[in-house]
């Protein structure tokens, strides 16, 4: 094997920080490597990856040395760095240049100097083996969030590199399209044998692609070697354990030898399991005290515009925990903008408590219903972290504003944060401010809008925590995910919204076990044996010992 | 830099010289000959733009500065002479100085019609808003716009001047001969219009400008786009 | 609607644009405007324009009417005098002229409306990346930017509704206000944003070289010559114009409205050669795909 990319004694700070934001000994990238990245957020993943690529190395103090093919990175040259070395980041969205996907193809071979007889060619090139002519022509604004990734992917291909970066590149996508995003690049590291280094954290589709699973944790490796090894490895780790997806989870808890990845490998290695004595069927439990009604809901944007939402109906009672799921695109985020009164419908009534949510103030909707979007920046309004719940404090009209928006930080543990500018805050950290503006009310209902995307599995365990005690305490949630996993670990309910209406609703194992693609990996590895069972915990007490 | 703003100033007032000089001495081709003193004083601004190698990071910074400026008229277009994106412009010279006032007005002025349609005003727009820009730029750290007052008055006299910009070419294409009582005709038939958009100046400069200078200074930094 | 002058090179259909704006403000004479007005509505009938004619004649009636009222109140030349006002004499030559103005008015209007959908924003682009390739980038990643900002302030609108920052209600004073708070907030998310943006053209080598067009339209015979034979066209055209010919006679009296001689009539023909380009292709598909079947 040959190494395309080395690091060797690095150590990297950024300015006026203390502690080195990176201490790197030794990274070896050899050729045909596809190497994933894992850790909690602010690692070093980023950091460590934006080293790879040149043009991007972040401002601050830095020794040791970096080798690309053997040469130091200083001694490349600008047009090298960009054709060879390609990366794609996070969001879809912010990466695309031109407005229209052939330009922004061409973007990149202007960026070199390429004629127009090889951009010709190469898009045409590039297309066919994409498969995405019908692309083409498109408006950038008029593709889903999977498009813009692959386009953005595709924007990088076009160079043709023998290394690709990608920091958390399935972050922002669907599960659908994380899978349409990660099976196209499984195809370029097999057929075409490029380099692959990608940082993620959800494990458990990029997994079975890997040949190499680093662990970052402050800044340094902590693991690095085959996937199996490393999975081993953190699960003599209690804190590490976090991070297992849930089919080798299973397994190591059943202490088997086997470690496989996917239901397919899963469902070879899995020992026949006790069948449970009484196959415990709840009846759907009656609906007492709906809390939160929307009754046959229409909505579009535009007056001739698609219908987004058709004749949709919902109920939630008081105390429930409801988790919405659906492909990208059905309507969710717009039905839980409805459900909170942003939007109103175009035909149909969202009835809080028996009142109708358009009689209500505005000011009082919003002490009630606490909502949170997927897009925490865009909750924010004013200078400082402080600033955010303390403004949000006085519009309402607490005694003691102040005390009120330092009660908050502390209960949120984000003092450090106070002074802050919002958006200069990390994600989770931005999620966590947005949760807390709408909590300064102590709201009756809270309504999130895809509350894990984007977090780490540390992150997203305390989510779940917070959001507990919260339900413990009588809130209602209503929630959309992609993430079967946290709705089934946590909510009580369960709803699949598909094309504008509620197709399936009910207790969250019914719903899961009802469905056959909605559901978790667990359960789709045992349902044959357990069909009720949608987390390994569910799974352990009819293992034979 | 002095000698930039230097030859920027003697540009525009060797081109104003030129305006009257024309007008005076030829009573035909008025049409012919603002559109050439559009494209004279305009060329210029954008062929220095072009020598210039710039940044990834500039060009994204007055990309987005361009685009907020033309998404709010766009948004705001339901409602006359409301012109939120004067005020956007005005910003925008003030942080970033002439060249970047000017190209944030041009641009804006030529992507909002790109949506809203383009027609013969396109030029006048580009040139008047980018000219406020320009000017903004140009005076970004006199006491006229240091000061919250003198820079309400700014924007309000901008607000008329714009109007009265936009006037001249429907005036010296369609009324003939050209005479001052047409021009003071044209103005007085404008002028609630422009009065509305002198006023909407003044109120978003009032309690915007300051905030808004410090949100732009503070990306500035961040873009690493200060010398 | 798709017609055949939207497919031929950008550099022919601009200059036909940039010709007949020149034609139509050239030739004041009514027998020439409204050979081109006719023209042009017959083109945009052929560009299914018809629902956008209507609403631009919504918009502009007022300035018509007003170019053609203004011009005989301001300008008292010319000999028929058919009424005063006070002791300005309102003069026959003046509404006429006025009626001109109105007429090129109109052709412009015209002009612009089938303009808009034949130069897309990308054939503009295209022309000017070849002039000035920083200006058109510039101007191409503004253009990519709005729709995005727009749909991005539309979702800031409603969210901020949740901590009282809203349009909905309150007086003229207090929505400007937020409006303008709300658009404040979608400039710190888009800065922020944005600096991604500036990663990505960074990452694919941006300013690592001298940048190249990609150039995606090919001059083909039919261009060549139709620019050729347009260049010949409106040289003659302006010739004829700097002599004298073309023009109706307005002051100091009015003249006859017909055309005066041959070189009139010929600049009639070249004119309306010209203004029919678009028709004339048109007319050719229209003829081929007949015959062939």
């Amino acid at each position: 094997m040959v190494a395309l990319a080395e690091i060797k004694d690095l150590t990297f700070s950024y300015p006026e920080e203390e502690e080195s934001a990176l201490v790197i000994n030794s990274l070896v990238i050899e050729e045909g490597d596809f190497m994933v990245l894992a850790g909690s957020s602010g690692s070093g993943k980023t950091t460590l990856l934006r080293h790879f690529k040149k043009e991007l190395w972040p401002v601050g103090e830095r020794t040791g040395a970096l080798f690309y093919q053997n040469k130091p990175y200083q001694e490349l040259s600008g047009v090298l760095s960009a054709t060879e070395i390609g990366m794609v980041f996070q969001n879809p969205e912010n990466q695309i240049v031109m407005d229209n996907v052939m330009s922004e193809l061409a973007f990149s071979l202007e960026n070199i100097g390429c004629p127009s007889q090889i951009i010709e060619k190469r898009i045409a090139e590039l297309i066919s083996f994409l498969g995405f002519q019908d692309l083409l022509e498109q408006p950038i604004h008029t593709l889903s969030g999977g498009q813009k990734q692959l386009v953005n992917l595709a924007a990088v291909l076009i160079l043709q590199p023998k290394l690709l970066i990608l920091d958390e590149p399935t972050a922002q996508l669907d599960p659908i399209a994380t899978r349409d995003f990660l099976g196209l690049l499984k195809r370029i590291h097999e057929e075409l044998g490029i380099t692959i280094v990608m940082s993620e954290h959800r494990l458990d589709e990029v997994l079975p692609l890997a040949t190499k699973l680093v662990i970052m944790g402050a800044g340094r490796i902590i693991e690095n070697s085959e996937p199996v090894t490393v999975i081993k490895k953190l699960w003599k780790e209690a804190d590490k354990q976090l991070f297992i997806p849930q089919i080798p989870r299973l397994f190591l808890e059943m202490s088997l030898t086997a470690l496989p990845f996917s239901v397919l490998a899963g469902q070879r290695a899995l020992p026949s399991l006790y069948q449970p004595s009484v196959l415990k069927v709840e009846g759907e439990k009656e609906q007492d005290n709906p809390f939160l009604v929307a009754n046959s809901i229409h909505f579009q944007y535009e007056k001739n515009g698609r219908s987004i939402l058709r004749a949709l109906n919902f109920s939630i009672s008081k105390g429930e925990w409801i988790g919405i799921v659906g492909k990208n695109g059905t309507g969710k985020s717009t039905f839980l903008m409805v459900l909170a009164g942003l939007l109103t419908p175009r035909k149909g009534k969202v009835t809080l408590q028996g009142q109708s949510l358009n009689k209500l103030t505005q000011q009082m909707r919003y002490e009630k219903i606490g909502y949170v979007s997927q897009n925490p920046a865009y909750h924010f309004a004013y200078d400082t972290v402080f600033d955010e719940f303390y403004q949000r404090s006085l519009q309402l009209h607490l005694e003691n504003p102040e005390r009120a928006a330092n009660e908050m930080l502390a209960r949120l543990t984000i003092q450090h944060i106070a002074n802050r500018q919002p958006l200069d805050c990390s994600g989770g950290e931005q999620q966590l401010v947005s949760l807390g503006l709408a909590l300064l009310s102590n709201p009756e209902i809270l309504l999130l809008d895809e509350p894990t995307k984007g977090l780490d599995p540390i992150r997203k365990y305390y989510l779940g925590l917070l959001l507990q005690q919260l339900k413990e305490e009588g809130t209602t949630i209503v929630m959309t995910t992609h993430d079967m996993e946290f709705a089934a670990t946590y909510g009580t309910r369960a709803a699949l919204l598909f094309d504008g209406k509620i197709i399936s609703e009910g207790l969250t194992q019914d719903f899961f076990s009802d469905n056959f693609f909605y559901t978790t990996a667990i359960n789709r590895l045992v349902r044959k044996q357990l069909s009720r069972a949608l987390s390994w915990e569910d799974v352990i007490p009819y293992v034979k010992s | 830099m002095s000698k930039v703003k230097k030859n920027v100033w003697w540009l525009v007032f060797s081109l104003l010289f030129l305006l009257v000089l024309t007008v005076a001495i030829s009573d035909q081709y008025y049409l012919l000959v603002s559109f050439l003193f559009l494209i004279g004083t305009m060329v210029p601004l954008y062929s220095r733009f072009e020598k210039k190698k710039i940044q990834s990071r500039e060009i994204v910074f007055l990309a987005v500065l361009g685009a907020i400026a033309a998404a709010s008229r766009v948004l705001f277009f339901a409602i006359p002479s409301v012109q939120p994106m004067t005020f956007v412009v005005i910003v925008s010279g003030m942080v970033l100085g002439s060249e970047g006032g000017f190209m944030i007005g041009a641009t804006g002025a030529l992507v909002s019609n790109m949506f809203l349609g383009q027609g013969p005003w396109t030029p006048w727009q580009m040139f008047s808003w980018s000219m406020i820009g320009l000017i903004a730029g140009l005076l970004k750290d006199s006491a006229l716009l240091k000061n919250m007052r003198s820079r309400l008055l700014f924007g309000f006299v901008m607000g008329f001047l714009f109007g009265w910009v936009i006037n001249l070419w429907s005036v010296i294409a369609y009324i003939h001969p050209l005479s001052w009582l047409a021009f003071i005709q044209a103005y007085i038939a404008s002028f609630y219009f422009d009065l509305a958009h002198a006023l909407s100046n003044v109120f978003f400069l009032w309690l915007f400008s300051s905030s808004w200078i410090k949100v732009m200074r503070r990306f500035q930094k961040k873009y690493g786009l200060l010398d | 609607m798709h017609t055949v002058l939207n497919d031929v090179h950008p550099i022919t259909s601009f200059c036909y644009y940039i010709g007949v704006m020149i034609l139509s403000m050239m030739f004041l004479h009514p027998v020439f405007l409204i050979g081109e007005l006719f023209l042009f509505i017959l083109y945009n009938i052929c560009q299914h324009n018809g629902a956008k004619m209507k609403q631009m004649f919504k918009g502009a009636w007022f300035f018509i009417g007003v170019i053609v009222i203004v011009n005989p109140l301001l300008n008292h030349q010319g000999t028929h005098h058919l009424f005063y006002i006070g002791r300005n004499p309102i003069t026959l030559e003046a509404i006429i002229y006025g009626g001109l103005l109105a007429l090129s008015f109109c052709c412009l209007m015209f002009i612009f409306l089938s303009y808009n959908l034949v130069i897309t924003s990308h054939k503009f682009l295209y022309l000017f990346s070849r002039i000035s390739p920083q200006l058109a980038l510039l101007t191409m990643i503004t253009m990519r930017f709005v729709p995005l900002f727009i749909r991005r302030l539309t979702t800031i609108k409603a969210i901020q509704k949740t901590r009282g920052i809203q349009m909905d209600s309150g007086n003229i004073k207090t929505r400007a206000r937020n409006g303008m708070h709300l658009v404040q907030i979608l400039l710190v998310c888009s800065l922020e944003e944005a600096l991604q943006t500036a990663d990505s053209m960074e990452a694919r080598g941006y300013g690592v070289k001298k940048r190249s067009s990609y150039l995606r339209y090919h001059m083909e015979k039919r261009d060549i010559f139709s620019l050729i034979l347009g260049a010949i066209i409106l040289g003659i055209c302006i010739y004829g114009k700097l002599k004298g010919f073309g023009d109706l006679q307005i002051y100091p009296s009015l003249g006859s409205f017909g055309l005066k001689g041959i070189e009139d009539v010929m600049l009639l023909i070249l004119t309306l050669l010209f203004t029919g380009y678009p028709l004339i292709l048109e007319g050719r598909e229209w003829l081929w795909w007949r015959w062939q079947k």
